[in-house]
């Protein structure tokens, strides 16, 4: 079967940001944060392959340290996203109406509650940082996972082999572990996948808005942002890293597309 | 029906525990309004007499009250800043918000609708994949980028259009007007066609998967007029995730109107929050958050129309 | 004959009498026959002369109160155009009469006369010299909430201001040498009497008119056809505000605006200097970019400390990296433009070893951790990496924390809860913030506080600026903070734009000469 070109692209393009994310704990060409006022806005040369930025630093270093706070972003506000999602739907699910009704409410609030104007009050009370991204995202992708787990959950919980299971005296737990989980594992990957996506452009749309990692940590987002006065001048610099958030998002949903095609037995046959 | 009144009541319950999340938070911040008016000339005398001319002083159950209760009446209060009265200001963002969202999702649901339901059809053919990956960019790029890359080329280089703003007469030169919405709703329906398209997809493919689609098929109509009679159940799950992302649109209505100048809702609370004006920031959150639980509510009521199996 | 408008700077008074002179279509029809004799290229009223200018601004005023809410967008866009005082300041620094046609100061500098001019409001009503009395001595109250603190203790030396017939007194209690520039900016402004709405709408008696307000957007002003002086040169003034330093750049670029009246970025300069159609003006400013530190916190509160950090930082550098090069060095906390400035830059000049050493010495610890709050402003974010680096190498270690400007007044400024921070310093003659102890600085030294009181009170010109030049050299020995670089007023105009104020001396933005000749 040729099916997962997708999977391969995906896993294949976020598997080396990975490996370059984690090896920029030992190695970047330059120190990321090594200021040379004589070398500033640099064009791509041997010694800097992607230049020098607006304080002489080393962009392709930066972006490759970039690559670890950004996708180690991405990483916990989806996993905040899906333990969120996931307890809330499934327990909204197998709970009786009035609590299914308490968790309803309470996520559809944080999902109709405009996520940016929730960091932009966090930020205001607690100063920008990753944290507050990563939080900020988390929760409101956590909202959205929830609405779409408990009607999934609530599809298998209704059907007939999980009333089979539950005559067969298995416990809710043993259901919840051995048939819910299981089956919503298609929708959750594509959850997932989804909320990484968002994580990554919303730690730069942050950024742009004064909100997101403070400085000099490496981030995309704030390349992005702390360049974007010099567009006209040096375009290239706001360039490449957001040449590096799309090929993560890319790559991302790829995968996602992957796992999902693999695993949704109605695409298989 | 119980449905119905268990879907109103959800939506009530949302509003009200929204607008206690919506206090909180901005009861929370650093600063506040006296800090804001008085900056660096700020003395504590001065600063508590200010507090206790705006009244926040009183305990916080009365404020809440206060708040709600005239905004259940159609008083929102007047702005702490500027002494104006916050519904007119409202009303007046208003007019360069909802163009800019409603022409956005238009544009976005037609276009997503019609890729999808190529992309579908070719799904393993280039054309569909080039479809899929181009609305892919609008998500795979921060919205404020785009929105640079636009104005440096549309503005700056070509200046075939406005860098930004909106003119003083506003619709009163509706040519002006439209002129500088242009960049903006480009901007702003790249993002949603992006979203947009991936569900259109999936629920074509399931569409060509399903029998109703061979019996069509089989029973001579062409592709596409078969999918034709699929709009109607493709379109529903559409405008459900429109619904779903009517908060999403909002973010990205803020980044764009940053971006593009313009004077907008989302701006205006970008501007409201950094001067602390409590009372319009809460309740102009107050009407957004009740216009995205309306809406949804009512494309609920649509979608059971257009696919009355979701009733089960 | 056109007549050079009289000046009076507040250091030369004395027993003087000045007279203004109105000058309006004689003056036009002077600079139209100079004109023509290919003497002066612009002025000529008959050209075709645009009936409207935009004007791109980055901070929108959040109500009209003028004398009520902090911050430099309110006068900007009011001060001197919608609003006048008794006297105004102009570009090279003077002082003028403007609704005082003529006004005297009393040899013990006691006693202020001013004698009015006939001046209408934009309502209608004429100025009088009840109007006078009554929007001075709003100053006097010091419980009111209506009037910002920090002009309340401007005018603190004001016994009484009383009038008779059309004119005015005021009465000191002691000498004051600021009063006269106090009274050009916002704490001077004439209201009609009784006023009571000064959010929402704005009376004023100057050339332009405030006519419309599409908040979050623009501010229009139109010209007053009865004022008392010479009409403004355009009919219509908008001006435009843009959230973000990037989309005013962008809306110049795409010729959507005519004047851009702050450049925030200036590697992009290079942009409007490669372009025909656009002029970069360049000026001054009293805009001083203050690394400040918390000289009540360890281990600031060591003279020696805080001259490490300054002796830590290669200004040059910073200026090039943070400001493209455009700004000034000081090495103190007064521009070149004032009479007691000096070079200073020998006090603490950059010496990284020296710096190293010297926090070695004062027994700081190699790693000592501190904070660096930015405020959300470029000069400050593009200064804050370099700053943190050339700190780090001397042996701080520095977290750059950014903050809102709600938490840089909240917590820095009133609260006084910082290391490091940085902001601009723009008031005029604002040496005095260092002699009040309370001030965010925490710098308490009574030497100082003696020469500041001994200018404030001194008879002669010569002896106030010997003075504070004192003052001067004696704070930067002292390094309560360091002084990065004084800000250029950068501008950029479209080619046929004329009669801009090039230098930024107070906190007005004159718009009465400006045209464009199309």
């Amino acid at each position: 079967m040729k099916r997962s070109l997708s999977f391969a692209t995906g896993a294949g393009m976020i598997g080396s940001l990975l490996v370059v994310a984690v090896g920029s704990v030992l190695w970047t060409p330059f120190p990321p944060l090594q200021i040379d006022t004589q070398a500033r806005f640099q064009g791509p040369s041997f010694s800097h392959l992607l230049g020098t930025d607006q304080l002489g630093r080393d962009v392709l270093s930066n972006i490759i340290a970039g690559a670890r706070t950004t996708l180690l972003a991405a990483f916990l506000a989806t996993a905040i996203a899906l333990v969120i999602g996931t307890f809330l739907g499934i327990t909204a699910a197998a709970s009786r109406r009035w609590l299914d009704d308490a968790i309803t409410a309470l996520a559809t609030v944080f999902v109709a509650f405009p996520a940016l104007l929730l960091a932009l009050v966090i930020v205001a009370a607690r100063g920008p940082s990753t944290a507050t991204v990563v939080l900020t995202v988390g929760v409101a992708a956590g909202a959205s996972v929830a609405v779409v787990t408990r009607r999934e959950a609530a599809d298998i919980l209704h059907s007939p082999f999980v009333t089979a299971a539950r005559y067969s005296g298995s416990s809710t737990w043993a259901i919840v572990h051995t048939h819910v989980l299981r089956n919503l594992f298609p929708s959750l990957t594509v959850q997932a996948t989804g909320a990484a996506s968002i994580a990554i452009v919303a730690e730069s749309t942050l950024s742009y808005l004064g909100l997101g990692a403070a400085p000099p940590t490496p981030s995309w987002g704030r390349m992005l942002a702390s360049t974007q006065q010099y567009v006209l001048v040096h375009p290239l610099l706001i360039l490449w890293p957001a040449l590096f958030i799309s090929l993560a998002v890319v790559g991302i949903t790829l995968l996602g597309d992957g796992v999902h095609e693999r695993l949704d037995p109605t695409l298989v046959k | 029906m119980s449905g119905v009144v268990r879907r109103i009541s959800i939506t009530v319950v949302g509003i009200a525990s929204s607008t206690v999340l919506v206090f909180v938070l901005l009861r929370v911040l650093p600063g506040d309004i006296a800090t804001s008016r008085l900056g660096v000339s700020a003395t504590p005398i001065a600063l508590e007499q200010l507090r206790t001319e705006y009244g926040f002083n009183r305990p916080l159950i009365v404020q809440y009250l206060d708040w709600i209760l005239d905004a259940l009446r159609g008083d929102l209060g007047r702005s702490l800043v500027s002494g104006d009265e916050v519904r007119g200001e409202i009303a007046d963002r208003l007019r360069v918000t909802m163009p800019l969202v409603i022409f956005s999702s238009l544009i976005a649901v037609v276009t997503a609708v019609a890729i999808g339901r190529r992309a579908a059809l070719r799904r393993n053919r280039a054309a569909g994949i080039v479809a899929v990956s181009l609305a892919q960019i609008g998500l795979a790029i921060p919205t404020f980028v785009i929105g640079i890359v636009l104005i440096v080329v549309f503005a700056v280089q070509l200046r075939v259009l406005p860098a930004g703003g909106f003119p003083t007469a506003g619709w009163g030169s509706p040519f002006v007007a439209g002129r500088s919405l242009v960049l903006p709703v480009v901007t702003l329906s790249l993002t949603q066609t992006a979203i947009l398209v991936r569900f259109a997809r999936s629920r074509s493919l399931d569409f060509v998967a399903s029998d109703a689609f061979r019996t069509a098929r089989a029973a001579g109509r062409t592709t596409d007029a078969a999918l034709a009679t699929a709009s109607r159940l493709v379109l529903s799950p559409v405008l459900s995730v429109t619904a779903l992302q009517l908060s999403t649109l909002l973010t990205g209505a803020v980044v764009v109107e940053s971006v593009f100048a313009l004077p907008g809702l989302g701006s205006m609370l970008v501007r409201d929050i950094a001067n602390r004006d409590v009372t319009k920031v809460q309740s102009t959150l107050l009407v957004l958050v009740v216009g995205i639980f309306v809406i949804r509510l009512i494309v609920e009521f649509i979608n059971d129309r257009l696919d009355p199996r979701r009733l089960t | 004959m056109p007549v050079k408008a009289p000046s009076y700077t507040s250091l030369n008074m004395k027993h003087t009498m000045i007279q203004s002179v109105k000058h309006s279509a004689l003056a036009r029809a002077v600079a139209c026959v100079l004109g023509s004799m290919g003497l002066l290229a612009a002025g000529c009223a008959p050209a075709a002369t645009a009936s409207q200018v935009t004007l791109g601004f980055t901070f929108e005023p959040t109500n009209l109160d003028i004398s009520g809410t902090a911050g430099q967008a309110i006068p900007q866009v009011l001060l001197d155009n919608v609003y006048e005082g008794l006297v105004r300041i102009v570009d090279n620094g003077s002082i003028e009469p403007a609704l005082a046609k003529s006004f005297d100061v009393s040899a013990d500098g006691l006693t202020y006369t001013f004698k009015l001019r006939d001046a209408e409001f934009h309502d209608g009503q004429p100025l009088t010299a009840d109007d006078v009395v009554w929007s001075l001595t709003r100053l006097l109250d010091d419980k009111t909430t209506a009037v910002l603190p920090v002009q309340l203790a401007q005018f603190a030396k004001v016994l009484a201001i009383t009038a008779d017939a059309n004119v005015v007194t005021i009465a000191l209690g002691e000498r004051d040498n600021d009063l006269l520039y106090n009274l050009t900016q916002r704490g001077g402004v004439i209201f009609k009497k009784d006023t009571t709405d000064f959010a929402g709408t704005a009376n004023g008696t100057g050339p332009y008119v405030f006519a419309k307000w599409d908040k979050g957007s623009s501010i229009t002003l139109e010209r007053f056809e009865q004022y008392w002086g010479r009409e403004g040169d355009t009919k219509t003034v908008i001006f435009r505000y843009f959230a973000d330093a990037a989309a005013l750049s962008n809306a110049m670029l795409a010729g959507d605006i005519d004047v851009m009246t702050t450049v925030q970025s200036p590697e992009t300069l290079e942009v409007f200097q490669s372009r025909d159609d656009l002029t970069v003006l360049s000026g001054t400013t009293n805009c001083e970019v203050t690394l400040s530190m918390n000289n009540s916190r360890a281990p600031f509160n060591d003279i020696k400390v805080r001259t490490a950090v300054r002796q830590a930082l290669d200004k040059k550098a910073l200026i090039d990296v943070a400001w493209a090069g455009y700004g000034t060095e000081i090495g103190g906390f007064v521009p070149p433009t004032d009479p007691w400035f000096e070079d200073l830059t020998d006090i603490a000049p950059y010496d990284e070893s020296a710096a190293r050493e010297a926090l070695v010495a004062a027994g700081v610890v190699a790693g000592t951790p501190i904070t660096l709050d930015v405020p959300p402003i470029n000069y400050a974010t593009n200064s804050s990496e370099f700053i943190a680096d050339a700190l780090g190498k001397v042996g701080f270690d520095v977290t750059i924390t950014p903050v809102t400007w709600e938490e840089w007044l909240d917590r820095i400024f009133t609260k006084v809860d910082y290391d490091l921070t940085i902001v601009c310093h723009i008031e005029r003659n604002d040496m005095a913030i260092y002699a009040n102890p309370d001030y965010y600085f925490r710098f308490d030294n009574a030497e100082y506080r003696d020469l500041i009181a001994a200018a404030g009170a001194a008879a002669e010109p010569q002896e106030r600026t010997a003075t504070l030049r004192a003052a001067a050299r004696l704070l930067s020995e002292q390094s309560p903070s360091d002084w990065l670089w004084l800000m250029p007023s950068l501008q950029v105009t479209k080619r046929d734009v004329t009669g801009l104020a090039k230098n930024s001396v107070g906190d007005s933005y004159n718009v009465a000469r400006i045209e464009r000749v199309s």
